[in-house]
């Protein structure tokens, strides 16, 4: 891996990030030609159905995927260092099941108005780490004790959410399922900024534990070796990129995919030095769940596709292929 | 010799029914079913067609249903075996039933054999549209042995409808988009018995035709389509109807304040309420073109 090619991400992934933007504002039901698109983001829209359209409606659900899908890169990569597991993805550690619950939990109760969902939600997710953190506590955080109880914190939360589903009468039923499967259009604008803030805070702390994270990739002993307090550094992590993951899931539900896949992406074409691989992880899952989302919103529109659907559709094929040319050019 | 005549007696009774006097019927699934010509304990696994035995008098037979079969209210006192697409299977064999009647869109497929299996006969109904819900319930008549009945009550719903038709030819036709659900927004497309209702009614649906019959829909589609009038039918303490889309003041319909909310089960239920369903469509059809200029009036 070059020095030059390992420096090359930021540049490439802000061209692609500006680009997939404005081609997910201007793509739609809607059809709107690029001079009309100009035209309302310098705020010349002949017409108000234009500006609604693109101002209230395409450019927050940008927004948030665009939050979402950085989210979920970083907090993905981040764990699939901290437990040393390729498999591991933002909800291994039972943050899915708990937020799951609460939001479930809200909209059984009929609290599913979205300024509610997303407190539902986000308690629940934080329970649910608080627990596993609990757990894991006891053996400074292994991984082994990581994964094992965050897996038993999210049975045990699927099981209660199952059980919660069944008495549930089928009209929230189908809105629990929808909010299950990730949803990208339900956020209520006003939360971005909250969800900026701290994703962004979240995103800081983590960053700042990434040589700590190239340590724990080469091992423990060696990272404990070379002075590294273990425990405390794995469970920054654990606490910053749970925090990550909770905010993305109580916004936008379970979208799937994103966090597992773009980490091994980046790592494939950039290299594993986390300096540089969290940021562009955030970058790249940006990227993807906003084109992603745009494809959602414009394949069979006026309907839309499930957006967890896409980012595996696009997904999986162009890892499988990055995975061959990869191992077999060595 | 008594106790050869009770025998005797016994086996006439038992297979009287079944030998003397089954018919068998066709159902919509083409399949054809020997049922007794009047089935005396009879459980119902979908919620229409629990509305239209007890509109056809045949309640007093109807021994078990499920726990959406919350019309007439007293519905709710039968024996309930659980919900239409997975009942307990227990539950309807210990009612002992001669007769079971299923929808083929909310049954679980495999239901039909596992029914069939302990020997119980198994009557499909299909109602997708309003012509189809008035064929079942005359079929229903006769199936349960209530032919007479069964021929009124459709002819009701018949002229019901066509009442409404009528009402509604000749005037301008507005553009509708129902929605069955508000979060995410689902709408009823082509192909549903809402699309029927609508166009009864002097509507012109604008969902297009599509691989899903209600597709999920951003506010965008909402936005661009620009209908003339939104329809909700989403259980009553849910949603302020007139909240929901007053962020949208781009749309027709929220600038006129043609925003109507309809009873889930008058449009979503082929059953004899479906004159219900079409009379409050129409008559908030006919709202849109008589008064353009209501802003702020309710």
């Amino acid at each position: 891996m070059s020095e030059r090619k390992a420096g090359s991400w930021l540049p490439i992934l802000s061209a692609a990030f500006v680009l997939v933007l404005l081609l997910s504002l201007w793509a739609g039901t809607l059809p709107l030609s690029f001079s009309e698109l100009f035209a309302v983001l310098t705020g010349q829209a002949s017409s108000p159905t234009h500006s609604a359209v693109v101002l209230k409606i395409r450019l927050p659900r940008v927004l948030l995927a665009a939050l979402v899908g950085a989210a979920l890169g970083a907090s993905g990569g981040a764990f699939q260092a901290v437990l040393r597991n390729p498999l591991a993805d933002p909800y291994i550690l039972g943050v899915s099941g708990g937020a799951a619950l609460g939001a479930v939990t809200a909209i059984a109760v009929g609290a599913s108005s979205p300024l509610v969902l997303p407190f539902a939600a986000f308690a629940g997710a934080l329970g649910a780490l608080g627990l596993v953190y609990w757990v894991a506590q006891a053996h400074r955080g292994s991984p082994h004790t990581l994964i094992l109880s965050g897996v038993m914190v999210g049975s045990l939360a699927s099981a209660l959410l199952l059980f919660l589903l069944w008495l549930t009468p089928s009209d929230p039923l189908r809105m629990a399922i929808f909010w299950l499967a990730g949803n990208l259009a339900l956020a209520d604008p006003a939360w971005l900024p909250w969800l900026a803030l701290w994703s962004i805070a979240a995103f800081l702390l983590l960053w700042s534990q990434s040589r700590a994270l190239d340590l724990f990739t080469q091992g423990e002993e060696v990272a404990a070796d070379l002075g590294l307090d273990i425990g405390r550094a794995r469970l920054m992590v654990f606490v910053a990129a749970g925090a990550l993951t909770a905010a993305a899931v109580a916004q936008a539900g379970l979208v799937g995919f994103v966090g597992l896949t773009v980490p091994h992406v980046v790592r494939l074409i950039w290299g594993p030095v986390h300096r540089s691989l969290l940021p562009a992880s955030a970058l790249t899952g940006a990227v993807f769940l906003v084109a992603a989302d745009a494809l959602a919103r414009t394949l069979l529109a006026p309907a839309e596709i499930p957006v967890g659907v896409v980012t595996a559709l696009i997904g999986a094929p162009f890892f499988l292929y990055l995975l061959r040319k990869r191992e077999g050019g060595r | 010799m008594v106790r050869i005549a009770t025998i005797f007696l016994w086996v006439v009774c038992v297979t009287w029914p079944v030998s003397v006097q089954a018919v068998a019927w066709t159902d919509a699934m083409g399949r054809s079913v020997e049922v007794a010509a009047m089935p005396q304990r009879i459980v119902s696994l979908v919620p229409s067609v629990t509305e239209i035995l007890y509109e056809l008098g045949a309640d007093d037979r109807l021994v078990g249903v499920t726990r959406f079969c919350t019309y007439p209210p007293r519905a709710a006192n039968k024996t309930q075996v659980g919900d239409y697409a997975d009942p307990n299977l227990e539950a309807v064999a210990s009612l002992d039933p001669d007769l079971v009647i299923l929808a083929a869109d909310t049954a679980n497929p495999a239901l039909l054999s596992r029914i069939e299996a302990l020997g119980i006969a198994v009557y499909i109904v299909y109602p997708k549209g309003v012509r189809e819900t008035i064929a079942t319930i005359r079929n229903l008549g006769r199936v349960v042995g209530v032919a007479e009945a069964g021929e009124q009550a459709a002819r009701r719903l018949h002229e019901a409808i066509e009442r409404v038709r009528v009402s509604a030819s000749g005037r301008e036709s507005p553009s509708v988009v129902f929605c069955v659900m508000t979060q995410p927004l689902v709408v009823a497309g082509p192909g549903t018995l809402i699309d029927d209702l609508i166009r009864v009614a002097g509507g012109r649906n604008l969902v297009p035709p599509g691989p899903n019959r209600y597709p999920t829909w951003g506010s965008e589609s909402l936005l661009t389509a620009d209908p003339d009038i939104i329809v909700i039918s989403s259980h009553p303490g849910k949603v302020d109807p007139v909240k929901l889309f007053a962020d949208w003041p781009e749309i027709k319909a929220v600038r006129n304040n043609q925003i109507v909310s309809i009873e889930p089960d008058w449009v979503s239920r082929p059953g004899p309420r479906l004159g219900l369903g079409a009379a409050a469509l129409a008559e908030a059809f006919g709202r849109v073109g008589s008064k353009p200029e209501v802003m702020g009036e309710r």
